[in-house]
């Protein structure tokens, strides 16, 4: 007779996991595979499961084809460039300025800083329409509205307080000894940091940036009414493609949501073991 | 080289006070441990002499020179932690010369007393490694190789073994001894293990409660404890201690006593004197009690416990509400039986009221 | 002695830039020195602005006028509290909220009890569930969407092959409702399996291995070890989920964009409606600080939850 844990099944378990996994997946894998469907067999009914897959949807995202048979590159280059890059920006720029907040906040126990930390909090935790009046006035007025800048220095305020709240978990996970005895070695303080704290967080600042990287890449609501023409990101140009249900070309547009997914999904699988402390801001760290 | 002082400091944590008013002073050349209960301030104390900590009120000296207001980047102190401290990212190597650089050594000079050190420690194998690859021993060693490739002002271990196992820990002990030894600067250890500060200490400060309750040799806190906090706390197995009153404090003789028994002492033994009518303790140690008839006797002892201990046993007598504890290599009575413990010729410990020790003539003070 | 050595030299001596420099380098000083950066990009993007508004709110401001705004105290609060239009999208807010929060925490309760095990592929699967919190609103509501189109979702496909007619599930307000919950309950439920799953694997071994050896039935062997140790998550869970669905913006503005009619408009929707489709920015923001209101109480609420749960596990 064997011994099962009761924390172990078998393939039995897998298989019903698996059933319901997929089942769970569904919405995401019909949005993939109609990216791989010509336009009669995305609109066909009943939906079909099994087709000749065909990459023009994703050729139709990137060139367009003139009436004289030339590609065209299209829109879709920018707004996926304008993603990486206004997310990298501000997400690169929050990183220094949260980690060194977040440093002192774990280090330097002052009076005031729990209130200092429910204030970043609260920010974060505010619903969108409340911050994106006064911002939306606030950037008319500096004419801030449409440029990079504008939306990346806004993003970067988004970023900060989830920065700041997950690397001070990762900073108060660390054991002070280790800096202490740097110090007695004769380490100025920035030294301590520079050589001794931060490698110890180098997996904690990576999950930080791709999880902030994350949130700024599927950032919608002030995109939408924040950016201009020229700094459009991939969000506002999806939704603007889905306004009535007639005409749309919902191959072309799997397409482009499946490209706009794919790095998200990889960067979820990396960082299975860190997602609870990401989506709870570092406030469960298992 | 210079002595370390520490003078009246005062360490509070708001409402909280850890450290208070201690004096200390530790000889170029001499160890002191700092024993205690957890919770005593100890740490606190080694920390403050490390500038890890500030000091409310006082003054901490390296020879002569104030350094309370230093931070411990520029006190030139080398501590070894209890959870080893090392730096994870680094390999051993690099954290055994890590304090060299702040010393602006030569390459070949760090190179030489890196090799002195792993030679000493037995850390030539592991040089390369990382602090997760090393086995608990090895990491102690670190630590300690770590620390004492300086020449620092001072050395400060804290609970230097506790994480050891017993073997490691009696070798280790040995080592760190010798060590020691060679180095000639005042060396400060904090544990709360007496044995590790009877063997390791020149002496021994006894903390209790952010105060100091005894500084001496290991020797002299273990044969004139100052009082009955530390006469319990030192020496296994713990002493007896019983509480009675001073009956009567005269020309020549001193009795001390409870209902069940007097006690009487020759008053010419007394440098410090009892007053008459005011609570007493007495104490004698268990191994300087027997069940063989001689000298003062306890009658109506019940045995509640019999320990083996290898050679011999310890007997747990219950006599009158007070515990009355007897090492004895004899046989162990039955349980419940009712015996007589004796106390042969030894001399008792006595303390007054406040569970201050009455002096002995003859005591090294 | 002790008084004078913690002067700084920049006052005691001179006032050069050295000095100042100095001055600033001081221990006690570090600790504020490095947070400032981040309060001030804080203060100046989120929190001025914010102030702004809040006074905006008392004032019947309209972005496209160039009319001096006129203060009006808490008239706009009064109106909206007054508004019966107002109380009806906290009612479907609410009631997004209810259903959507509720339906997380069966299913995330669920799949975390499916994965609380070890088994083979457990590491792929498990992606497979938690990816939908991960996306992006506009690709959650673009996939449900199709999902839900009459004539080529999958959704109505399904139906239609029981009932023999075509099914529209946006046209009816229940249906539509039903159909924002669905959606953020697909893509919210991993949140819940992830924090009760992280209860469940905190249960130690030897815990289950004391009730089997004291012959515990499943049942009490759930309600006195496994519960005690999820308890405080799901509260969690349930609690952040409702801060979160209370916000509901986007999901709404994409699959339904408020309709049939004004049957799934949330707050959120109305306020954006008030303040960018009618340009009454004084009352939006003022509307904006009654869900503001709300979110702050839920909020102190779940820090409270949060810091108990630390100090539990701190004792």
């Amino acid at each position: 007779m064997t011994f099962r844990k009761h924390n172990e099944g078998g393939w039995g378990q897998t298989l019903v996991s698996g059933a319901i996994g997929l089942i769970y997946f569904a919405p995401v894998f019909w949005m993939v595979l109609t990216a791989f469907k010509t336009r009669q067999d995305a609109l066909a009914i009943p939906p079909k499961l099994f087709f000749t897959p065909t990459l023009e949807n994703f050729r139709a995202v990137f060139f367009d084809t003139t009436s004289s048979g030339e590609l065209v590159a299209t829109d879709a280059w920018l707004y996926f460039v304008n993603s990486a890059f206004i997310a990298g920006a501000s997400v690169l720029l929050a990183l220094i300025l949260g980690t060194l907040a977040a440093y002192a906040f774990s280090r330097y126990p002052l009076r005031g800083n729990d209130t200092y930390l429910f204030i970043i909090l609260t920010t974060r935790m505010l619903p969108p329409i409340v911050v994106i009046i006064p911002i939306f006035l606030l950037f008319r007025l500096t004419g801030l509205s449409g440029t990079y800048i504008g939306i990346i220095l806004l993003y970067t305020s988004f970023n900060l307080p989830f920065s700041i709240w997950m690397m001070k978990s990762f900073f108060d996970d660390l054991d002070r000894e280790v800096e202490d005895s740097a110090r007695m070695d004769g380490s100025s303080d920035w030294a301590v940091f520079r050589r001794i704290v931060l490698p110890q967080v180098a997996a904690g600042l990576a999950a930080t940036m791709v999880f902030a990287l994350i949130l700024t890449w599927n950032e919608f609501i002030f995109a939408l009414l924040l950016t201009g023409t020229e700094s459009r990101t991939v969000p506002v140009a999806l939704a603007s493609t889905v306004g009535g249900s007639v005409g749309v070309e919902w191959g072309k547009l799997s397409a482009m949501i499946t490209l706009f997914l794919i790095p998200v999904v990889i960067v979820t699988f990396v960082l299975q073991n860190q997602l609870l402390r990401g989506v709870t801001f570092g406030t469960i760290r298992r | 080289m210079s002595a370390l002082t520490v003078q009246r400091v005062t360490k509070t944590f708001g409402d909280f006070t850890a450290v208070s008013d201690i004096d200390l002073t530790v000889a170029e050349d001499e160890v002191l441990c700092l024993l205690g209960p957890s919770g005593c301030g100890k740490t606190t104390t080694l920390r403050m002499i490390a500038g890890l900590e500030s000091v409310s009120q006082g003054q901490i000296l390296f020879g002569g020179e104030e350094v309370s207001a230093k931070p411990a980047q520029h006190r030139n102190v080398a501590m070894a932690f209890q959870f080893y401290a090392l730096y994870p990212d680094l390999t051993v190597g690099e954290n055994l010369i890590f304090p060299l650089a702040a010393e602006g050594l030569s390459k070949a000079e760090t190179q030489e007393r890196l090799d002195g050190i792993a030679d000493t420690l037995h850390l030539d194998s592991v040089l390369q490694r990382r602090p997760h690859e090393l086995s608990e021993g090895e990491k102690q060693r670190v630590a300690v190789g770590r620390c004492i490739i300086r020449r620092p002002n001072a050395f400060l271990f804290d609970e230097p073994l506790s994480r050891l196992d017993v073997a490691l820990r009696e070798d280790m002990r040995g080592s760190i001894r010798r060590i020691l030894a060679t180095l000639n600067r005042p060396t400060v250890i904090v544990t709360h293990d007496q044995l590790e500060a009877m063997t390791m200490g020149d002496r021994i400060a006894v903390m209790r409660d952010g105060r100091i309750e005894q500084v001496g040799t290991p020797q002299d806190v273990f044969d004139h404890p100052a009082n009955t906090f530390v006469a319990g706390f030192i020496g296994t197995p713990q002493m007896s201690l019983l509480d009675g009153r001073c009956l009567d404090a005269g020309e020549t003789q001193v009795t001390v006593g409870t209902d069940q028994m007097r006690w009487t002492l020759p008053a010419s033994r007394f440098a410090d004197m009892p007053r008459t009518g005011e609570a007493a303790t007495v104490g004698f140690r268990p191994r300087a009690a027997s069940l063989t008839p001689g000298g003062l006797a306890l009658g109506g002892c019940r045995l509640v416990l019999s320990e083996h201990m290898g050679a011999e046993k310890l007997l747990h007598f219950d006599w009158h509400g007070q515990a009355v504890r007897v090492l004895t290599q004899d046989d162990a009575p039955q349980i419940d039986e009712i015996c007589t413990v004796y106390l042969g010729d030894a001399a008792p410990h006595v303390f007054d009221n406040n569970g201050i020790r009455l002096r002995m003539k003859g005591d090294r003070q | 002695m002790t008084s004078d050595m913690h002067l700084p030299p920049a006052f005691t001596t001179q006032r050069s830039a050295r000095g100042i420099l100095q001055w600033l380098n001081a221990p006690e000083r570090r600790g504020p020195l490095l947070v400032a950066p981040a309060i001030l990009t804080l203060f100046l993007v989120n929190i001025l602005p914010l102030l702004w508004s809040f006074g905006l709110s008392f004032f019947n401001y309209r972005a496209n006028r160039q009319a001096a705004p006129r203060f009006d105290g808490l008239d706009n609060y009064g109106d909206l509290l007054t508004d019966d239009r107002v109380w009806e999208r906290f009612v479907t807010t609410g009631m997004i909220v209810a259903g959507s929060v509720g339906l997380q925490l069966i299913i995330g309760f669920g799949l975390a009890l499916l994965f609380a095990k070890k088994f083979p592929l457990r590491r792929i699967l498990l992606m497979l569930v938690l990816t939908p919190m991960m996306l992006s609103f506009v690709s959650v509501g673009i996939f449900f969407k199709l999902f839900y189109d009459p004539s080529l979702g999958l959704l109505s496909w399904i139906v239609g092959q029981f009932t023999g007619e075509p099914f529209a599930i946006l046209a009816t307000p229940a249906g539509a409702i039903s159909a924002i919950v669905i959606a953020d309950a697909w893509m919210w439920s991993p949140f819940v399996m992830l924090l009760v799953l992280a209860g469940l694997v905190s249960v130690p071994d030897y815990l289950y291995e004391a009730a089997h050896v004291d012959r515990a039935s499943g049942w009490r062997r759930f309600r006195t070890i496994t519960l005690p140790y999820v308890k405080g998550l799901i509260l969690l869970a349930l609690l952040f989920r409702t801060i979160e669905t209370f916000k509901t913006f986007d999901l709404v503005y994409l699959i339904t964009a408020g309709g049939p009619g004004s049957a799934t408009e949330t707050v959120a929707v109305y306020a954006y409606r008030l303040g960018f489709q009618n340009f009454r920015t004084s009352e939006a923001s003022a509307l904006a600080y009654l869900i503001l209101f709300v979110v702050i109480v839920l909020t102190s609420l779940y820090l409270y939850l949060v810091n108990r749960r630390d100090a539990e596990a701190a004792s």
